[in-house]
């Protein structure tokens, strides 16, 4: 560092970037504090999601059996959250759990609490004392000071009212502002500025005499102007709001109270003038001085700032917003509970989905067609004549005459001569068929598909909750659906000729309700386009058949979604 | 602004937890100095950086890139250690004096160096808290006495002679620090 004739340069040169390593304790303690609310703010909706759903399940498992749907209000009610817009989500200062952290990290206790109420308490005592004896004086001077914005003045006149009154008024107030003498200046409205404590001004000391009201007013008027040039050129500093405790935080707080919020920007001189037309009393809470208090000097300020911080645009929710969507889908469903007479085949649906959502929640309504097809299996009996073929055989006897010649080989005379002639018997025989008819009784089994088609009516409440591209949607609701048609009833029977048995008529519910619970998955292609894929459970209310069984139905759904605003 | 900051800044403005501890690893140790140059005692340093961070990463949405970055953290810390002596409640008996305008020719004067900034840094701590205060404001965060005034509510007058008198106190102790390293 070469030399420097400029002390300051020389301390800033060698200070001003100067690095000091924090403990370790402070890096753990703070990125604890951000994962925290980070983890809180982030993960809530999807603990609220997911107790949505055991609720809704678990209403329409119990009350399945009598088909009794789950009530939407509570539904509702359990899903209603924060506003969980990433804009609206602050670190801290805005949420109320990471605000308890801080409170935490700043080992800010019940003490402070006590603290706060003693402190309330002692304002209002010195309050009412001023009251009794010294503002009598001080709301003359209040009266003088329209239009004057500088707690300074008051102060000056309050401490002359005070003074004035020392053998009337003691306690622990005036024991104090006497032995101290300390005068705290809260920070403008509209300009957060930090101001620390010191004692009275020489100047005013050392006047020795006490300036008329005039006098003081005139000074003060220049400290305001000044002030406000100051006020201009500081854009460039932090903003940080009134601290809970101090005036300002009063006398909002009283204003609110009092239902004056729109003073709240307003000198308090001016508080005061509107407020002689109202309530005596509650112009002195407003008016009380009491910084040396110091149970009101221990309150904590920036944990317990949060409902009466002034109007800061940064923290306003947004008003929600209402988008819109539509999502055609197919379906397919399988039964839980086939019986044995009874199979049912999966049934699928087609249709469109339109939403409303608002903030996560949705709702939507649709119309869809669908097709429930069941087997069910018949026995039937048939009469009919069989014939028989037998087959037969005719046997005749017949005789043939056999020559029986021998030849004597030493006679060439060629003449044959017969010795014996004799009769053979053979037989002869014919088939012959013999055909024999019976009557007879066949039992016999049939199949029969039967088809029913239905327009299908969805209502139901969505919670959506993504992250990036990917996200869940959680519904309960309901579908209503009628009959389109008998369907197709189709029988077999051995020989194969489609036929309808007569027991093939059913009585088929023309109308029927199904309550619904589903989870699915959507991933977003583009900014408004949406592809899901859902599974889903289903309970009908009664039977499709009447006198069999209510179906359950375990499926599943893929569709598009365009949200659009 | 580097390619690296600007990714801090706007993951942090996105409330990006990876993000946010970057921000602390990068700037904690100048933010602390800062502090302790406030504060006497670890823990109120110790307080008032963590509600420093605390306050950067609430506002740092409204920071739009104008002016240095590091410029306007250190803003914000300075400010919340002045709420933070505010809080406390410490008083500063800061009497008003004439200021010699001798000794503000003179302090101009002197060959300074060949110090450790940890003893400048020591040296600006073992000043009383009025002395201290003030000039930290002037000398190392760049308040105007005016703006110094407003904060304190003192006097111009009562800034200017708390300064001086700190720097002569400063200069005493620097001139006395350099004799014993020559020795």
């Amino acid at each position: 560092m070469k030399g420097k004739k400029d002390i300051n340069d020389f301390f800033k040169d060698g200070v001003g970037d100067f690095r000091m390593e924090p403990p370790k304790k402070v890096r753990r303690k703070l990125l604890l504090v951000l994962l925290l609310g980070k983890l809180v703010s982030g993960y809530r909706k999807y603990v609220v999601g997911a107790v949505l759903l055991a609720v809704g399940t678990a209403v329409v498992f119990f009350s399945g059996a009598e088909g009794e749907f789950v009530d939407n209000k509570s539904v509702r009610e359990s899903a209603v959250v924060d506003d969980l817009e990433e804009e609206h989500l602050r670190s801290f200062s805005e949420s109320e759990v990471s605000k308890n952290d801080l409170t935490s990290v700043k080992e800010i206790n019940a003490k402070e609490e006590s603290g706060r109420e003693a402190g309330v308490n002692s304002q209002k005592r010195f309050s009412q004392i001023q009251k009794e004896e010294v503002f009598s004086t001080v709301e003359v001077a209040q009266n003088e000071l329209v239009g004057k914005n500088d707690r300074k003045e008051f102060a000056s006149i309050q401490k002359r009212a005070i003074k004035s009154n020392e053998d009337k008024t003691r306690g622990e107030v005036n024991e104090v502002l006497a032995k101290e003498a300390v005068l705290v200046v809260e920070p403008k409205n509209d300009d957060e500025k930090y101001r620390m404590e010191v004692s009275m001004e020489p100047e005013e000391k050392g006047s020795g005499e006490e300036k008329t009201e005039e006098n003081a007013l005139v000074e003060i008027k220049k400290e305001n102007e000044e002030r406000d040039e100051v006020n201009n050129n500081g854009a460039q500093l932090a903003q940080v709001e009134p601290e809970a405790g101090t005036k300002d935080y009063i006398k909002d707080s009283k204003l609110e109270s009092l239902k004056l919020s729109d003073l709240k920007d307003t000198s308090i001189d001016t508080v005061t003038k509107h407020l002689d037309l109202t309530d005596e009393a509650s112009k002195d809470s407003i008016l009380v001085l009491d910084s040396l208090s110091p149970a009101l000097a221990k309150v904590d300020t920036v944990s317990q700032n949060l409902g009466a911080e002034p109007d800061d645009s940064s923290s306003l929710k947004p008003k929600p917003k209402l988008s819109y969507a539509l999502a055609p889908y197919i379906a397919a469903d399988v039964v839980l509970n086939n019986l044995d007479s009874m199979k049912y085949l999966p049934a699928y649906s087609v249709g469109v989905l339109a939403g409303v959502s608002i903030k996560h929640s949705t709702v939507y309504a649709g119309v869809a067609y669908s097709s429930t097809s069941f087997e069910q299996s018949y026995t039937y009996s048939m009469d009919s004549v069989v014939a028989y073929f037998r087959p037969n055989y005719d046997v005749t006897e017949v005789q043939e005459m056999k020559i029986d010649s021998t030849v004597n080989g030493n006679d060439s005379s060629g003449v044959w001569v017969s010795y014996d002639t004799t009769y053979v018997s053979r037989l002869d025989s014919s088939l012959v068929t013999d055909t024999i008819y019976n009557n007879e009784t066949f039992d016999k089994k049939g199949v029969q598909k039967i088809s029913l088609n239905y327009l299908t009516v969805p209502l139901y409440y969505a919670y959506t909750f993504s992250r990036g591209k990917h996200g869940v949607e959680l519904s309960v609701g309901t579908e209503l659906n009628f009959l389109l048609n008998n369907g197709d009833v189709s029988g077999t029977t051995p020989s194969g000729s489609v036929t309808v048995p007569e027991h093939a008529t059913l009585n088929v519910e023309k109308f029927y309700i199904n309550y619904r619970v589903s989870a699915a998955y959507f991933y977003k292609i583009s900014g408004n386009l949406e592809v899901f894929t859902e599974l889903r459970y289903r309970q009908v209310n009664k039977s499709l058949i009447r006198g069999s069984a209510k179906n359950r139905y375990l499926g599943g759904a893929i569709g598009l979604k365009w949200r659009f605003d | 602004m580097t390619e690296e900051l600007n990714d801090i800044i706007k993951g942090c403005q996105r409330r990006k937890y990876r993000y946010q501890k970057k921000l602390y690893d990068k700037y904690a140790s100048l933010l602390y100095a800062i502090c302790f140059r406030y504060f006497k005692n670890a823990d109120d340093a110790n307080d008032a950086l963590q509600e420093g961070f605390i306050k950067i990463y609430e506002k740092i949405g409204a920071y739009r890139g104008e002016g240095s970055f590091e410029g306007w953290i250190k803003r914000v810390q300075v400010n919340i250690c002045l709420m933070q002596i505010r809080k406390n409640k410490r008083t500063y008996a800061l009497e008003d004096e004439v200021v010699d305008e001798s000794y503000a020719e003179e302090e101009q004067e002197g060959n300074f160096n060949g110090i450790e900034p940890q003893v400048l840094f020591r040296m600006i701590k073992e000043l009383s808290d009025g002395y201290r205060t003030v000039f930290n404001m002037y000398v190392l965060d760049g308040y105007s006495h005016k703006e110094i005034s407003e904060y304190l509510s003192i006097s111009e007058g009562t800034s200017k002679s708390q300064l001086a008198r700190a720097k002569k106190i400063l200069r005493e102790q620097v001139l006395s620090w350099q004799n014993r390293v020559k020795n």
